[in-house]
C-alpha cells in the first residue's frame, strides 16, 4: 500500500485508576488551526496518514470528502471548519482520526497534527456548559488544564454528525 | 433490551414470519381447493395447524402476548376444522385470512407489548364463532376392521377414517416390513407411493417381525382405486396389500365407534398429525393418544433448521465487501503483471498473468455465489398480493382473481422487500380504478370476474414484472385535464401530446383520475410514489393502457443492487459511475445539434429532443475550459430521459455501491460511492434524482435505438 499506515490506537495503554483511586481520563490531543484539542483516546479507532480524499460535489463546506479504509467508505470532516466556520479549507495533509458514530458509521476527522496522549484527572477538567454559546459550543464538552496548557475537549458525537 | 435479546427477537420474528407465510400459503390452497370442487386436502389444514401450533410455542417462549393469544385461539379453531367439529365456511376462511393480517400487523410493529387494535377484535370474533360441526354419518361397522386397530386411532385419525368411509372409499391394510435403521426413509417412500391413490390414515406396528432388525407396520389406506391398482403400486417382496371387506350387513348395533369421543377440553394441546419424521406410535393400553404432545413440531423445527441456514442479509453485504477488497487486490496484481512485462521479465509476467486469471475466475465464482444466496423467489411478495386482491376485492365488492405466473423468478432479497409496497399500490389501483363493477362488466360483455395477471420473468440481468388488468383502461383525456388543472402542462401542449405521453402524466405527483378519493387507493398520490420507489431500486416503470381493454404496468428491475455494472465517466478531475441499467444510450456530443429552449440546452436529433445537463456546471467541477470532444450519456428513470454531458468514457466495471455518510445526506444527485479496482473512488450518480432535479424531465418516445445496456 502506497499510503502511510496508521498508528493502531488500540495498542495504547488502557485507561486505569491512579494511585489515589481518582479517575483519570486518557485524552488524545491534536492540533487544529494552532489550537490544542482532545478526544477520549478510547473513541479513536485508528490514526490514519494522509491519503487521497475524493471531494463530493455540493457537499457542505465542512466536509472534505470521502475516502476508503480497507473497503469501507469514510466521510472525512474538515475539523477546523466545523470548529471555526469560515476558516480556510483544509489542505489534504495532516492526519485523520478515525472514529465511529453511535449508528456505526465510520467518520474521519482531518486534523493538522496529532500531539500525543495526555492523562487528566477529573479536577483538571472543567465543564463548559453555559459558558459558551453558539453553534460551535455544542461541539465543545469541557476544557482540560495542566499548568498553563489548555486543551479543549470536543464532543465527538456532535462533531461527527 | 440487550443486544443478545435483540438478536434473539430478530430470529424469532424471522421464524414467525416464515410460519405465518406457511399458514397463509395453506389457507390459499384450501380456498382454491374449495373453489375448484369443494374438496379440501386435509394436508393443507394439517400444515396450517402445525404452523399455528409452532407459532404458539414460539410466541410463548418469547413472551409475545398478542401472538400467543391469537395462536392459541387459532389453534383451537384449526383443530376443530381438521377434526370435523367445525365446517370450513366462507366466514371461517375469512376469519383465518384476517388472522394472517393481524399476525403481519404484530410482526411489523416494533414493540412487542404495544396494543394492537386488531388483536382483541379477532380474539372476540374467534370466541364468538359458533361450532358448526360437519355431520358425519359414516358407519365403521360396515367394514371389517379389527377392533385392536380402531382402539388406537387418535381423534383425528378417526375423523379422517369416518370422512373416507362417508365418501365411499375402499379401505386397505398394507403390511410392510422395514429395517429399523432405514425406517424413516422407507416410511416416507411408501407414503409417497401411496399418496396418489389416497390417504394414509394411520400406521401402526403390527405382529412380530422376522428379526429384531426388522419392524412390521400396518398402513391403513383409504382410496378410491381398486385392489389390483393398489397392489401393483405398493405390493412387493416386503409388503402385502389386503382389502378391508365390507360387511353384508351390520353384525352389531350401529354404534359408529367402539368408544365414545369425548369432546376435547378447549385449550388442551392437541396432537399434531405425525409428519414423515415421527416414529410410529406405539399403541397405548388405554387407547388414548400415544405420542407426547410436542414431539412432532419439535422434530419439524429441527428439520427445517438443519436444511436451511437463515442468514442476515447484512452478513452477505459484508461478504460482498470482501469481494470488493479482493477486486482491488486483483487490480494490483494486473498492475504488477504490466510492470513485469515492461521490465522485460517475460517469464515472470506470463506466470503472473496466469495467476491473476485464475484469481479472477475464482473471484467471479465467489461473487456469483454470494449473489445467488441473496436471491429469493418473487413468490414471497406475490403471496401477500394474493391476500390483498382478496381483501380489496371484498372491500370494493368486486369479484377479482389474480393469475400469477413466474412466481419462481428470483431476485435479490433486498429488492423483494422493497417491491411489496409498489406492487400493492399497483394492484389496489387496478382493482379500484381499473376493474369495473360486475354490472358494468356484464353490460359491455366482459366476464363478470375481473382478472389481474401478474407475470414475472428474467430478461438478461433484469427481472420484469408485468401487472395487467382487464379493466376499463386509463382515460387520457381526463389525465390531460387534470395535468392542465395542476399547471403541469399548458393547454396548447396538451393538444400536441401523444397518447403514450398523456398516459405518462399519471406519474405526476398529485395527479388523480378519480373525482372522489376512495379509502382503498386514495387520491392517486400513489403512482408517482411507486415510480420513485422503483427508481430507488434502480428499476423503471412503464405503462400501457387501452380504453375498455385494460392497463398493463411493466416494472423492470435489476437482479441485484449488491453489485452493479456501471459506466465510469470522467468530468474534470472527478470520476463518476452511472449504473448501466439506467443508461439508454451514449453518443458523442454534437454542439451543432444543441438548441436553447427556455434557457435549457436541448439536443434535437432524429425528430426527438433531449434535455441536457452539463455535469461540469452542475457540480462546479473545474473552471478550465471544456475539452473539444464530449459525450452525452442518456439516462432514464421510468419514462423520463436526460442527457448527461461528460468529458470521457472510462469503460465499465462491476461496482459495490456504498451509501454516503450522514454528513452528506443533504447532497443530492448521488446514490453513493464506490471504490474502483484501482483504489480510486467514484461517486455513483443517481439518474432518478438528477432527472427529478432537471425538472420538466421531457419524456420521449422510445424507438429502435442502440442501447449500451444489455
Amino acid at each position: 500500500m502506497s499510503l502511510a499506515e496508521g498508528i493502531e490506537a488500540s495498542t495504547a495503554v488502557p485507561a486505569r485508576l491512579s494511585s489515589a483511586d481518582e479517575p483519570v481520563r486518557e485524552i488524545l490531543t491534536f492540533a487544529v488551526g494552532g489550537e490544542a484539542y482532545g478526544v477520549p483516546l478510547t473513541q479513536v479507532l485508528e490514526i490514519l496518514g494522509v491519503r487521497s480524499i475524493t471531494r463530493v460535489p455540493r457537499s457542505p463546506p465542512d466536509v472534505v470528502g470521502v475516502c476508503t479504509v480497507r473497503g469501507e467508505l469514510v466521510t472525512v470532516i474538515d475539523t477546523r471548519r466545523r470548529l471555526e466556520p469560515g476558516a480556510p479549507a483544509a489542505q489534504n495533509s495532516g492526519r485523520i482520526l478515525l472514529t465511529s458514530t453511535a449508528d456505526g458509521e465510520k467518520v474521519g476527522l482531518l486534523v493538522d497534527e496529532v500531539l500525543g496522549v495526555q492523562r487528566f484527572s477529573q479536577t483538571q477538567i472543567e465543564p463548559t456548559a453555559g459558558v459558551l454559546v453558539g453553534d460551535v459550543s455544542s461541539h465543545i464538552e469541557s476544557i482540560a488544564r495542566k499548568g498553563t496548557q489548555v486543551t479543549v475537549l470536543v464532543n465527538l458525537a456532535s462533531l461527527t454528525s | 433490551m440487550t443486544e443478545g435479546g435483540d438478536k434473539a427477537r430478530a430470529e424469532f420474528l424471522s421464524e414467525a414470519q416464515e410460519l405465518v407465510e406457511t399458514l397463509s400459503r395453506n389457507l390459499l390452497s384450501l380456498e382454491q381447493g374449495r373453489a375448484g370442487g369443494g374438496r379440501v386436502d386435509p394436508e393443507h389444514l394439517n400444515e396450517a395447524f402445525r404452523s399455528v401450533h409452532t407459532l404458539k410455542s414460539l410466541s410463548g417462549l418469547f413472551g409475545d402476548k398478542h401472538m400467543s393469544q391469537l395462536s392459541h385461539r387459532l389453534e383451537d379453531l384449526l383443530d376443530d376444522l381438521r377434526l370435523g367439529r367445525q365446517t370450513l365456511s366462507d366466514a371461517v376462511l375469512d376469519l383465518l385470512f384476517t388472522s394472517v393480517d393481524v399476525y403481519w400487523q404484530i410482526l411489523t410493529s416494533n414493540d412487542s407489548q404495544q396494543e394492537h387494535r386488531g388483536v382483541q377484535e379477532i380474539l372476540d370474533r374467534l370466541e364468538k364463532l359458533a361450532p358448526a360441526a360437519a355431520t358425519e354419518s359414516g358407519d365403521l361397522d360396515s367394514y371389517d376392521i379389527e377392533q385392536s386397530l380402531l382402539a388406537v386411532l387418535t381423534e383425528y385419525e378417526e375423523h379422517r377414517l369416518l370422512v373416507s368411509v362417508k365418501q365411499g372409499l375402499e379401505l386397505y391394510l398394507v403390511r410392510v416390513q422395514f429395517e429399523l435403521v432405514t425406517l424413516d426413509k422407507a416410511l416416507t417412500e411408501i407414503k409417497d407411493k401411496a399418496k396418489p391413490f389416497g390417504e394414509v390414515i394411520t400406521y401402526l406396528p403390527a405382529g412380530e417381525a422376522a428379526s429384531p432388525e426388522l419392524i412390521e407396520l400396518d398402513l391403513l389406506l383409504a382410496s378410491g382405486s381398486p385392489l389390483p391398482e393398489i397392489e401393483a403400486a405398493l405390493a412387493g417382496p416386503r409388503s402385502t396389500v389386503r382389502q378391508i371387506q365390507r360387511r353384508k350387513r351390520p353384525t352389531r348395533s350401529s354404534k359408529a365407534l367402539p368408544r365414545p369421543v369425548p369432546p376435547r377440553p378447549r385449550g388442551a394441546t392437541a396432537t399434531p398429525p405425525e409428519g414423515g419424521t415421527t416414529a410410529p406410535m406405539a399403541p397405548n393400553g388405554d387407547g388414548t393418544e400415544a405420542p407426547p404432545a410436542d414431539a412432532a413440531p419439535a422434530v419439524g423445527l429441527l428439520r427445517s433448521v438443519s436444511q436451511t441456514v437463515r442468514v442476515d442479509i447484512h452478513k452477505l453485504d459484508e461478504l460482498m465487501n470482501v469481494v470488493g477488497k479482493l477486486a482491488v487486490l486483483r487490480g494490483g496484481l494486473s498492475e504488477l503483471t504490466d510492470n513485469a512485462r515492461s521490465d522485460g521479465q517475460r517469464r515472470l509476467a506470463s506466470q503472473l498473468w496466469q495467476l491473476s486469471h485464475k484469481f479472477e475466475r475464482s473471484l467471479r465464482e465467489l461473487q456469483s455465489g454470494i449473489l445467488e444466496v441473496r436471491m429469493v423467489p418473487l413468490a414471497q411478495v406475490f403471496e401477500r398480493l394474493t391476500r390483498i386482491v382478496r381483501k380489496t376485492g371484498r372491500d370494493l365488492n368486486k369479484d377479482v382473481r389474480l393469475v400469477v405466473t413466474g412466481a419462481e423468478t428470483e431476485i435479490d432479497k433486498l429488492i423483494v422487500e422493497e417491491l411489496s409496497d409498489p406492487l400493492m399500490h399497483i394492484i389496489r389501483n387496478a382493482i379500484d380504478h381499473g376493474i369495473e363493477d360486475a354490472e358494468e362488466r356484464k353490460r359491455i360483455g366482459k366476464p363478470a370476474v375481473g382478472t389481474i395477471a401478474l407475470n414475472a420473468f428474467q430478461k438478461g440481468n433484469h427481472v420484469v414484472i408485468e401487472a395487467e388488468d382487464d379493466g376499463r383502461g386509463l382515460n387520457s383525456d381526463s389525465l390531460l385535464d387534470r395535468a392542465i388543472q395542476l399547471g403541469a402542462i399548458a393547454e396548447h401542449e396538451a393538444k400536441e401530446l401523444s397518447r403514450a405521453d398523456a398516459l405518462n402524466l399519471v406519474f405526476l405527483p398529485g395527479l388523480s383520475t378519480r373525482d372522489k378519493p376512495s379509502a382503498v387507493s386514495g387520491r392517486g398520490v400513489g403512482m408517482d410514489v411507486v415510480k420513485t420507489n422503483i427508481a430507488k431500486l434502480g428499476g423503471s416503470i412503464e405503462l400501457e393502457s387501452e380504453p375498455v381493454i385494460g392497463t398493463k404496468i411493466t416494472l423492470t428491475l435489476p437482479l441485484t443492487r449488491a453489485i452493479v455494472t456501471a459506466l465510469l465517466v470522467q468530468v474534470g478531475d472527478g470520476m463518476f459511475a452511472i449504473p448501466l441499467t439506467s443508461i439508454s444510450e451514449v453518443n458523442a456530443l454534437e454542439e451543432s445539434q444543441i438548441r436553447m429552449i427556455d434557457r435549457t440546452e436541448v439536443l434535437s436529433r432524429r425528430g426527438s429532443s433531449l434535455e441536457l445537463c452539463r455535469l461540469r456546471q452542475l457540480f462546479q467541477l473545474s473552471t478550465e475550459t471544456e475539452p473539444a470532444r464530449q459525450y452525452v450519456v442518456e439516462v432514464m428513470a421510468g419514462t423520463r430521459h436526460l442527457g448527461l454531458v461528460v468529458d470521457t468514457l472510462q469503460g465499465q466495471q462491476d461496482i459495490i455501491i456504498r451509501p454516503l455518510g450522514r454528513s452528506l445526506h443533504s447532497v443530492r444527485g448521488f446514490s453513493g460511492a464506490s471504490e474502483l479496482a484501482d483504489e480510486r473512488i467514484a461517486l455513483v450518480l443517481d439518474p432518478g434524482a438528477l432527472i427529478e432535479e432537471a425538472g420538466s424531465g421531457n419524456s420521449r418516445e422510445r424507438g429502435g435505438r442502440i442501447r449500451v445496456a444489455g
